[in-house]
């Protein structure tokens, strides 16, 4: 419990610092600027209003990640049966496992782009997990919390929500044709096949 | 404890998470060190994680933008401040706080406070956030054309009132989809919900009142007035600090124009 009196002060030292992490979440969650600002806002709001709930000396940053999915959640309360079922039939396809070089892959240009787009592709429980865990370094126990699931959950969440972005970019690789289909490469094999074109 | 392929692979991501430590983090890493095909998944798997770090940059806040939530913040604290109409007085208090009311209303003496009126509730929520507007006043055509279910160009002018049209959203109040036109009022801001009105809107708890040969649904919280009427199935919620009876004038006249006239445009306030 925080001293009633300093409620701003730590409030701004404390959490408003996280605003940039909060709004590039909330970009990637509502995939426009609009929408993201009235997000942060609404959820910087509540957790001001809240604030005496935040313990001291924890994560700060997860708190407000919390704060925020929830936030995100009721706003979108409409869209979430869709999302579920959208879950249930990407389980299926994610389960794939190839050992391809990301960093050969990763200097094509527009790869930054079709990142982003794959991100934005993902039902919005992956991504939330996604962006938590490899953005913002979050532990899966931190994660569990902010997401409101159990940490086996997050666990499958960033399994199948990795997988799928993978996927989608191997997708990506091949039509720019730094990847064969079917074809898993490594560095050396992608020098080869440069120098022998 | 020693491991196959198919453990190390499943176990391998919450691995390279950190999420590990004793046992199991010794058992992945003696199998890792003894298969290639597992090292070269998990290099794999760390080269992704660096090429998403590296190709999603975090977008710069907008303009503004911490500004914008310091003057949210406070305005949360301006209204967490104890004032009579503001923070719910106990018992011992409450008649204090009734006779001021009385006094301050003098004949408009809008009593009782109805907490239980969804309509209210909501209304005075949702004018307490205010939100950003999406466009000034000059953008509201292009905002709302088309996208609504009812009518919202040209919006109310409020002449009465000398109020000026500050800018618009998108909103919802009650559960609806609205247009919530927000205009400065010399000394007051007022927010006015556009709204299909089909189904009913719940007015238990607020009180019915006639101006101007208009039926209007009034009642008020939190220091805040809320008035309510409709004309053919659009709903209009006026929110505001401001006189009920002025509020209800204004826009009782509002309505009685006729709706087709070309209303001029209006400037938004600097």
């Amino acid at each position: 419990m925080t001293d009633p009196s300093n409620k701003r002060a730590d409030f701004e030292t404390e959490a408003l610092p996280h605003l940039g992490a909060l709004y590039g979440t909330a970009l990637r969650l509502t995939r426009n600027e609009r929408d993201a600002e009235d997000l942060v806002q609404e959820c910087a709001l509540r957790a001001y209003r809240f604030w005496h709930r935040y313990k001291p000396g924890t994560n700060c940053k997860a708190w407000m990640f919390r704060i925020l999915h929830n936030t995100f959640v009721t706003r979108y309360h409409k869209r979430r049966r869709e999302q579920e079922i959208a879950l249930a039939a990407a389980d299926e396809t994610a389960t794939q496992t190839e050992s391809i070089n990301w960093d050969v892959v990763s200097q094509q240009p527009e790869f930054s782009d079709a990142m982003t787009a794959a991100l934005d592709s993902l039902q919005p429980e992956f991504r939330m997990a996604v962006i938590l865990c490899d953005l913002h370094e979050l532990t899966y126990k931190e994660i569990a919390e902010a997401m409101q699931c159990p940490v086996g959950t997050v666990m499958s969440r960033l399994h199948r929500g990795r997988k799928l972005l993978q996927q989608q970019l191997r997708e990506h690789a091949v039509e720019q044709g730094v990847l064969r289909a079917n074809d898993p490469i490594d560095l050396a094999a992608f020098r080869d096949r440069k120098n022998s074109q | 404890m020693s491991l196959h392929c198919q453990d190390t692979q499943q176990l391998l991501q919450p691995y390279l998470d950190g999420e590990f430590d004793g046992d199991e983090k010794c058992a992945l890493e003696a199998h890792l060190s003894g298969c290639k095909t597992c090292q070269s998944i998990a290099q794999a798997e760390l080269s992704f994680r660096k090429a998403m770090r590296e190709s999603l940059s975090t977008p710069p806040l907008p303009k503004g933008f911490r500004d914008k939530i310091l003057r949210a913040l406070d305005e949360s604290d301006e209204r967490a401040r104890p004032s009579w109409g503001r923070r719910a007085a106990p018992l011992a208090g409450a008649f204090a706080v009734a006779a001021a009311a009385a006094f301050v209303f003098g004949s408009q003496v809008l009593w009782p406070v109805h907490d239980e009126s969804v309509l209210v509730r909501d209304a005075v929520r949702m004018h307490q956030r205010n939100l950003p507007s999406e466009v000034s006043s000059d953008g509201l055509d292009s905002l709302f054309a088309g996208r609504m279910e009812v009518p919202v160009r040209p919006p109310p002018r409020l002449h009465g009132i000398n109020a000026d049209i500050k800018g618009a959203r998108f909103s919802r109040l009650l559960g609806r989809d609205s247009a919530e036109v927000v205009y400065n009022v010399p000394g007051h801001r007022l927010s006015l919900h556009i709204f299909a009105a089909k189904s009913k809107v719940d007015t238990r708890g607020v009180r019915r009142e006639k101006v101007g040969g208009r039926v209007f649904f009034v009642g008020q919280d939190r220091g805040y007035v809320v008035v309510y009427t409709q004309k053919n199935e659009v709903g209009y919620v006026l929110t505001s600090d401001m006189q009920a009876k002025q509020l209800m004038k204004a826009f009782a006249a509002e309505l009685a124009d006729p709706p087709t006239r070309q209303l001029p445009r209006h400037q938004p306030q600097r």
